[in-house]
């Protein structure tokens, strides 16, 4: 069973239908949720949190009805919105602590916890000044130490790395990375930028106007496009391709002078027989992979 | 993952209810105010009114004949509660703290969190609420008190311990009128901007339009249900009528209990379900 199943889901807003016939199961883990902006995220995030119902379908989070069992649902699920979200007049542990208290920790624990997580993202002496003078990168690290602070079972990231530089963009996907595979919490990491998916998740779902478009694991999406080989070398190329057709292989000139398409052989020994032969030197040779860019544009596009 | 603390351990109690969330709440709300030093020197002046009647009973316990104010429960009413140094005391501590409690939440977004986690919109807005009620009733039950033990140890009048009790009850009930319907009504302009000055400055228009505009109206139309228009009148009757009066009554109005507990009882459900709607909107909208 999966963290999240949605059947039917649709949401219809005055002037533009944000969900339409949604229907998804996803699995537990680190799962991406991509989409260009539009496509139907963020309500998906808010029907999943109960802040708003549905106009038609269902969807069950852990099992529970959102609309049904909100209060329960937000204690097993946490929630680090894209926009800034914190109160700048008070401490990062002031503002970790009232969430944690408002989710049902009891004072104690929900001290304890907050000064856990606090640690845990790399907050510490800073965590007690007030969250107006923080950086960016910090503010970020306060909105991720309120969401896991009564360690959810699921983790709902909405834009997580918005605004960062790099460095505070690597912490961050490390954190997530960290969560989704060392603490035993799924994670749905809600983006559009490919690169945070590609580093954090191992299942994707890809989302365009309001409905679920593709939804397969993120080596499934970036597998070898075909059984073929991408060759670098140095010598003579059309003594190369000669050789490869006496060994029954197909070659083609690739994107770059030096380079060779090879289609379908059979190992790579052929190709290696066809360079001893041509006199040539192999300085690269490797399977052509398809980005997560790449297939995202197609579906996108398609 | 080296860079991290990796104490990180999962956390497995048992959540608290309801009610331990929203005083949790509360909890929040009613320290930050005593964080902030203008708030804290308003807060004192309170007490200092109280202070300076102390000092005042003290020097006449010796006197003959007691002076009209330290008899009966004026000192309560008159001295302090409706004291107009009072009331502006209390007008602007409920501008300066309750004017930011949901405007600033609206303006910095963080009603997101606050409905992401485990309470309603009513747990919300009944947490914002007390919390206003519980700061102004801070400012206002705290130096009654005070006052009621000075009136009890300096005082000169021999009184029962039912009218003893009666007087205690009466600056509870006194402190209700003055801090519940001003709680509503400044959360109310708390929710309809999300510039907490803009809602203090709302209030404070609100506050003295009501006591200036009545005066004028009763003046005008040479009739005295204007009267009623006035806050202060209100609530200053509605507070006297919580006594069971010793001595001359002093009442504001020229009517019973009813109509200003209805004014001040339906301006405060209005206010309430006013702060109910918009925080509907708000909460839709993010």
């Amino acid at each position: 069973m999966g963290v999240i199943e949605a059947k039917g889901l649709s949401k219809q807003y005055p002037r533009v239908r944000a969900l339409d016939n949604l229907t998804v199961d996803v699995p537990g883990g680190a799962v991406g949720l991509l989409g260009p902006n539009g496509a139907g995220k963020s309500t998906l995030i808010k029907i999943l949190l109960g802040f708003t119902a549905p106009s038609a379908g269902g969807v069950r989070v852990l099992g529970l009805d959102p609309a049904a069992t909100p209060l329960e649902i937000r204690q097993r699920v946490g929630y680090m919105p894209e926009v800034e979200s914190q109160i700048p007049t008070i401490s990062a542990v002031d503002y970790v602590y009232l969430a944690a208290r408002l989710t049902g920790l009891p004072h104690t624990d929900a001290m304890q916890r907050t000064h856990c997580v606090l640690n845990y993202v790399g907050l510490h002496d800073e965590r007690y000044r007030k969250i107006g003078t923080y950086s960016t990168g910090m503010k970020q690290k306060v909105k991720f130490a309120q969401a896991i602070v009564h360690h959810p079972k699921l983790l709902l990231l909405d834009e997580p790395t918005t605004g960062l530089d790099p460095r505070a963009r690597e912490e961050m996907l490390l954190l997530i990375r960290d969560i989704a595979h060392g603490k035993g919490i799924d994670v749905v990491l809600s983006t559009h930028i490919l690169h945070d998916v590609e580093v954090v998740c191992e299942h994707v779902l890809i989302m365009h106007r309001g409905a679920l478009v593709a939804s397969d694991a993120l080596s499934a999406m970036t597998a070898a496009v075909d059984a073929s080989y991408d060759v670098r070398i140095k010598g003579d190329r059309s003594a190369f391709l000669s050789s490869l057709k006496a060994e029954g292989l197909e070659g083609s000139v690739g994107d770059e002078a030096d380079d060779v398409r090879i289609a379908h052989p059979d190992g790579t020994a052929p190709i290696l027989r066809a360079a001893v032969t041509s006199g040539v030197q192999i300085r690269r040779l490797t399977r052509p992979q398809k980005t997560l860019e790449d297939r995202f544009s197609k579906i996108i596009q398609g | 993952m080296a860079i991290y603390d990796q104490s990180y351990t999962p956390w497995t109690g048992a959540y608290t209810s309801r009610a331990a969330r929203i005083r949790a709440m509360i909890a929040m709300e009613l320290a930050l105010p005593f964080r902030n030093t203008w708030v804290l020197i308003v807060v004192l002046s309170s007490f200092a009114i109280v202070g300076s009647w102390l000092l005042v009973l003290f020097l006449i316990t010796s006197s003959q004949v007691p002076p009209m104010f330290a008899l009966g429960n004026q000192i309560y009413r008159e001295g302090f509660f409706n004291n107009p140094i009072f009331s502006m005391i209390l007008m602007v501590l409920s501008a300066t703290v309750g004017a930011s409690l949901i405007s600033r939440d609206v303006r910095h977004r963080a009603l997101l969190m606050y409905f992401s986690r485990s309470i309603t919109r009513a747990d919300y807005l009944l947490g914002k609420f007390l919390a206003l009620v519980l700061f102004l009733l801070f400012v206002t039950l705290v130096p009654g008190f005070l006052l009621f033990i000075g009136q009890f140890g300096m005082g000169q009048e021999h009184l029962s311990t039912g009218e003893r009790l009666g007087d205690l009850g009466s600056i509870v009930l006194h402190s209700l009128v003055l801090t519940v319907p001003m709680s509503a009504v400044v959360l109310a302009f708390s929710s309809i901007t999300k510039r907490t000055y803009l809602a203090a400055i709302l209030w404070v228009i609100f506050y003295f339009l009501s006591s200036s505009l009545s005066p004028t109206l009763v003046f005008a139309l040479k009739t005295d249900w204007p009267k009623m228009l006035s806050w202060q009148n209100l609530t200053a009757h509605l507070g006297d009528l919580c006594y069971i009066q010793r001595g001359p009554p002093n009442h504001v109005l020229d009517c019973g209990a009813w109509p200003p507990l209805l004014i001040l009882g339906g301006v405060t459900v209005l206010s309430l379900a006013l702060v109910w709607r918009r925080l509907r909107s708000t909460e839709t909208e993010e």
